[in-house]
Formats: structure tokens, sequence, C-alpha cells
């Protein structure tokens, strides 16, 4: 009789929880059940839906991040030799290439192309080559929040001809470049990014209530406001002595910087694209602006 | 099953795609897991991320031999998880919601309402160690009660009959009214 129950049980979890019936799906399939059940399936939804928490997508990113370096390590000192042998060859080809127009001047030409230029694709593998060619994590970072202000150039210009599905790419080539700032940003330990290893100095960020200082002694930075330029006060904070001895201050002024700007450009062409990219314009806006917000520790 | 077969058969020969591909699938299932299981957010995010690191350390060492790919990845997990609570005794942090804190002396009625993970962390401490063990690999890692039993190294009527015995209690905790 008790195994009975449990397997009926157990198929209206199995309903409840992988194939998102409703609590009425299974009473109506165990009706001489339905009393029993009714209160054990509205506990076993409540602990579904407690237990379906979200990762952040600051963590989701910066793991992301952290597992591919992970992998590539792998790859290479198991003796993958394939997948090493395709990063030698696409650099080396990269480089090539580069080299061969920067003789003829086209590498600036290049780098004002837009997603329906044919010389484009250059222009993407001009910039992976400049990665492949940057060592440094915070140099990484910075590079790929410059990219990123031409993603949004391109976005906003593909809006504004109409054309959704580039609108569409480039915001996908725009949430990778956020998603390795975030997953550069963490990988360079600046702990500042995270609120949760901030340490209890007494200092506090002026006008804020966030301490100064953090486990590794950084600076915290203010929060990030979309809507309004930094003010001289949070130079000043950036400027102190301990911001000279550790590049990340600056790097995040940076990164914040290049997120208000991006937000506000992509925000000022709204009224300028056709109605038609203005929803692919708006999910460009929401997926920039959700990034920004888990650097500046507001998203969380 | 068969698609994940090869998956994994292309990961132990260190085809990142697949890996990553494998990684991608899991990795809010073992974040839940591990969440629901220490009671920690923070714990929870370097944990899982160390999980997928020792995963792919001995993915070559993997053999199907009947255990699914996700019950080898959930048993990494909870031996981590089981690491972690014999290094450290100390209670979940997760900001406690005072009203949960005193359900035990003034049950507060459930119905409808939503309940969170502080609570239903807090919710699960009452029950047994299998019980807890049930709950967070079915409703926190969503997998088959036959994968559940495998990890756990019990028949699926155990595993069956372990989870109705949890789901009673926990309406008995959270006092869940009709």
């Amino acid at each position: 009789m008790n195994k009975e129950f449990e397997n009926v049980l157990d198929d209206c979890l199995e309903r409840l929880i992988v194939r998102g019936e409703t609590i009425e799906d299974c009473l109506n399939a165990y009706p001489q059940r339905a009393d029993t059940l009714k209160s054990l399936l509205q506990t076993a939804l409540l602990t579904k839906n407690a237990a379906g928490i979200e990762p952040s997508p600051r963590f989701r990113a910066s793991a992301r991040y952290q597992f591919r370096i992970a992998l590539q390590k792998a790859a290479s000192s198991k003796g993958s030799f394939l997948s090493v042998w395709r990063f030698r060859l696409a650099t080396a080809l990269t480089t090539i290439i580069v080299m061969l127009m920067a003789g003829g001047g086209l590498v600036v030409a290049t780098g004002n192309s837009m997603p329906d230029s044919p010389f484009y694709s250059v222009k993407l593998a001009v910039e992976q080559m400049q990665l492949n060619l940057t060592f440094s994590e915070l140099d990484k970072a910075r590079l790929i929040s410059e990219f990123t202000g031409r993603r949004v150039s391109e976005i906003i210009h593909m809006a504004q001809k109409g054309d959704n599905d580039r609108v569409i790419a480039g915001t996908n080539l725009l949430n990778n470049q956020l998603e390795m700032i975030v997953g550069l940003t963490d990988y360079t330990n600046n702990l500042w990014l995270d609120g949760s290893a901030i340490k209890e100095s007494g200092q506090m960020v002026p006008g804020t209530d966030r301490p100064l200082t953090t486990t590794t002694g950084l600076i915290m930075p203010p929060p990030l406001v979309t809507s309004l330029p930094p003010s001289p006060s949070t130079d000043a904070v950036f400027q102190s002595p301990l911001a000279e001895e550790n590049e990340a201050p600056s790097l995040l002024t940076i990164l914040l910087q290049d997120g208000i700007d991006n937000s506000n450009a992509l925000r000022d062409s709204l009224s300028t694209v056709p109605e038609s990219t203005q929803p692919a314009l708006l999910e460009a806006i929401a997926v920039l602006e959700e990034y920004y917000d888990a650097i500046s520790g507001t998203g969380d | 099953m068969q698609d994940e077969q090869s998956l994994v058969q292309r990961a132990r020969q260190h085809d990142e795609e697949a890996f990553a591909e494998l990684y991608e699938k899991y990795f809010d299932k073992i974040y839940r897991y591990i969440s629901l299981k220490i009671g920690n957010r923070i714990e929870a995010e370097d944990m899982t991320q160390q999980v997928f690191i020792n995963a792919l350390s001995s993915i070559s060492s993997f053999k199907w031999r009947g255990l699914p790919f996700s019950a080898w990845l959930f048993r990494i997990a909870h031996n981590q998880v089981v690491d972690h609570l014999r290094k450290k005794t100390r209670q979940p942090t997760f900001s406690l919601n005072e009203s949960i804190t005193a359900s035990n002396d003034n049950p507060q009625k459930m119905t409808e309402q939503n309940m969170d993970i502080e609570q239903l962390v807090l919710a699960t401490r009452n029950l047994t160690i299998a019980q807890q063990e049930v709950i967070a690999l079915r409703f926190a890692g969503e997998l088959p009660i036959s994968q559940v039993a495998k990890i756990m190294g019990k028949s699926e009527g155990a595993v069956k009959a372990l989870q109705h015995s949890a789901v009673v209690s926990l309406r008995k905790i959270l006092n869940v009214v009709q």
C-alpha cells in the first residue's frame, strides 16, 4: 500500500519537477489519492521553486571564462595537438594577413568597416590578433572594452539600416565580449568586483555605504550610475596612493566609463532607428546594462 | 542519453567543445545542488567551479559501466560537499529570515506563498542526511529517481521511500496547508 503510494507520489513529482505539469494534472491522474497528494505536491512545488535559484550573471560569466582557460590548459598539457595547432595556425595566418594589409593601408579601412562590409571579417580577425598578442589580463580587459564600443557602433549602424539579423548577431558578439571582460576582471583576482570579498576596514567610499578597501586592499569603486558621468570626487577616490599601487581601480574606471558611454549611445539611438529594429536594440541595451551592473556590483 | 554518451566520449578525448557542452548542461544544476547542501552562495560558487575543474582533470578515468555522466558529476559534487562540511562545522551563512528562524516554535502557514532558498535550507536541516540528499538531488539537481538511486547506492524503492518521508517531513516543518 505504502509502496504503491510512493510510486504515485514519485510519478507526480516527475511530472511536476521534470515535465513542468501542474498539481491539478497530477490530482486528475490520481483522483482517488487527491486528498493525500495535494498538500505533499504543494510542499514539493514550494521546494522546487525555492531550489531553482539562478547563478548570478557575474558568477556565470566568470566561471565560464575560467573553465575555458582550464580546458585550454588541459588540452595543451594532455597533448591535444589539434587545439594548440589550430590556435598557432590562426595566429600566424592573421599576423601574415595584417602585415600584408598594413602595407596597403587596409588596416585603417577595415577598422571602420561595418558588419555588412566585405572587410568586416578582417576587422574581427585583426581584433583577435591584437588579443592574442596581448599577454596581461588587465590589458586584455581594456582592449575588449574598447572593442565593445565598436560593437555598439556597429549595432546602431545596422539598426538604423533596419537589418535586424545583424543587430542580433552584433548583440551576441557584444555579449561574448562582455562575458570575457567579467571573466578577465575576476580572473585577475580583482575582488573589488565582488562585494562578498569586502573586508571591514572601517573606511567607506564617499557617498556610499560601501567599504573603501577589500581583502586585496584595493579601493572599492563607486556604484555605476548610467545616467550620470563620474564626478570629480569619484576620480579623487581612484587617485589615492593605493590606487597608484594597483592598476585595478583605473581599469574599473575605464570599464565603467565605457559602460556609460555605450549605454548612452544605444539609448540615444533608439529614436533614430526604424520601429522594426527597436526591440533588438532594446535587447542589446539590456545585455549591456546587465553586464555593467555585474561589473559594478549592483547586479547580484 | 546516446547524445550525452558521445559527448562524454569526445570529452574524454580532450575535445574542448564537447566538455564545454557538458559544462553548460550541468552548471546550473550543480550550482543549485551545492547551494542547497551548504547554504552559502559564495562558497557554492567556488565549489561549483571546483567540481568542473575536478571533473575535467579526471574525465579520462570516467567509464560508463551503467553509471551515467550526471551521476558521476554529482558524485564529485557530493564528495566535495562532504569534505567541505567535514572541514567546517558552522551553520549555513545565508542571511536568515527571522520569521522562518522562528518557524519551529510558531509555524508559519504556507500555501500559495513563495519560499526562498534560505528558508528551504533551514527547513532541510531538520531532515535526516539521506532525506536531505534525496531532496537536493531530486529538486535542485532535477535528477530522475533512477540516477538518484545510483548516486546514493540505494535501490529505487528505497529512494522513493526516502523521498516520500522527506516531503512529508517538509510539509510538517513548513506547515503547508491545503
